[in-house]
């Protein structure tokens, strides 16, 4: 803050007091943040209870399979094997045609 | 407290973790919701609203923020939700600087929890709204546009309005002496003095 600011502020008495009330308001929304407005009798039952009746059980494990980093490092195994093979296979395609033509060509 | 191993039970979507998190839980999300939109039914409505947003983001919640600050997040936004279906979407986005019923006694020091209430209860939803998340919950400026679809411009606008009317809600207007520009400056100085 500049000086000559908080040198009014020491100097208003006026202004000191507003300061002093926002202060106090701030506090007071701030005591709020802690404070616990205690909910209706059954509430977390109920609430409980209407989530798990609006989802299906099988959707929040396919959610969290979703989301399991070990799924996905072996969806990730998975896909490296299946496209390794598909390499390993067209290289041996590959030399196998070219055996053929050697052979066909010494024939 | 909720223990980690109670979070992972509730990711593989074990209801009966999922009903201990909400008992632990569900009084403080209760408690936000009722602070922003103001009226206990509806904030069941809301806190049923965010748990079901819990119970869908679980499995991706991954602790990088603290499990209160994420539930949190939820109920404000499913708040805000709740307000535009409610009609009360043009609260939320306008900027009243209209007249609030100032009342004629002046309140005495300190201010309690009750009499903060209702002052807040009195306030434009828009501006109890920001105000709330900020000085009650500590969101940050960024979070508060962002639940809101406002810009952080817009948002810091607000809460400056709003901590004015609200200091007028308990105080009263300050007394006019001809130092308006110092004024307008206080509501920022008395928040940097409270948290610094």
């Amino acid at each position: 803050m500049a000086d000559g600011f908080e040198v009014h502020l020491a100097t208003c008495p006026e202004c000191a007091r507003e300061l002093a009330r926002y202060r106090e308001v701030l506090a007071a929304v701030g005591s709020l943040g802690d404070a616990v407005e205690e909910p209706p009798r059954g509430f977390a039952e109920r609430t409980a209870a209407h989530v798990l009746s609006s989802e299906r059980p099988w959707v929040g494990r396919v959610r969290w399979l979703a989301n399991d980093r070990r799924m996905h490092v072996a969806a990730a195994s998975v896909g490296g094997a299946i496209v390794g093979a598909g390499v390993l296979g067209l290289l041996w395609r590959r030399a196998a045609r070219r055996e053929l033509v050697r052979t066909g060509e010494a024939v | 407290m909720v223990s980690r191993e109670l979070l992972d039970r509730c990711r593989r979507g074990e209801p009966a973790a999922f009903e201990e998190l909400v008992r632990l839980t569900h009084r403080r999300v209760f408690t936000l919701a009722y602070r922003l939109v103001g009226d206990r039914h509806e904030a069941e409505d809301v806190a049923q609203d965010a748990y079901l947003r819990v119970y869908r983001g679980l499995p991706g919640f991954r602790g990088d923020s603290s499990l209160d600050t994420w539930l949190y997040r939820i109920t404000a936004n499913a708040a805000v939700s709740h307000l535009r279906r409610r009609g009360r979407f043009g609260d939320l986005l306008a900027d009243p600087d209209d007249v609030v019923d100032v009342p004629d006694e002046v309140g005495a020091d300190p201010v309690d929890k009750d009499e903060i209430q209702r002052a807040l209860v009195a306030l434009p939803v828009a501006q109890r709204t920001v105000l709330v998340m900020r000085d009650a919950y500590g969101f940050s400026i960024a979070e508060i546009a962002d639940a809101m679809g406002l810009t952080e411009g817009a948002v810091k606008v607000r809460i400056h309005r709003a901590r004015r009317r609200l200091k007028e809600l308990v105080y009263g207007p300050a007394a006019p002496h001809g130092h308006d520009e110092v004024g307008e400056r206080l509501p920022e100085l008395a928040e940097e003095r409270s948290r610094g």
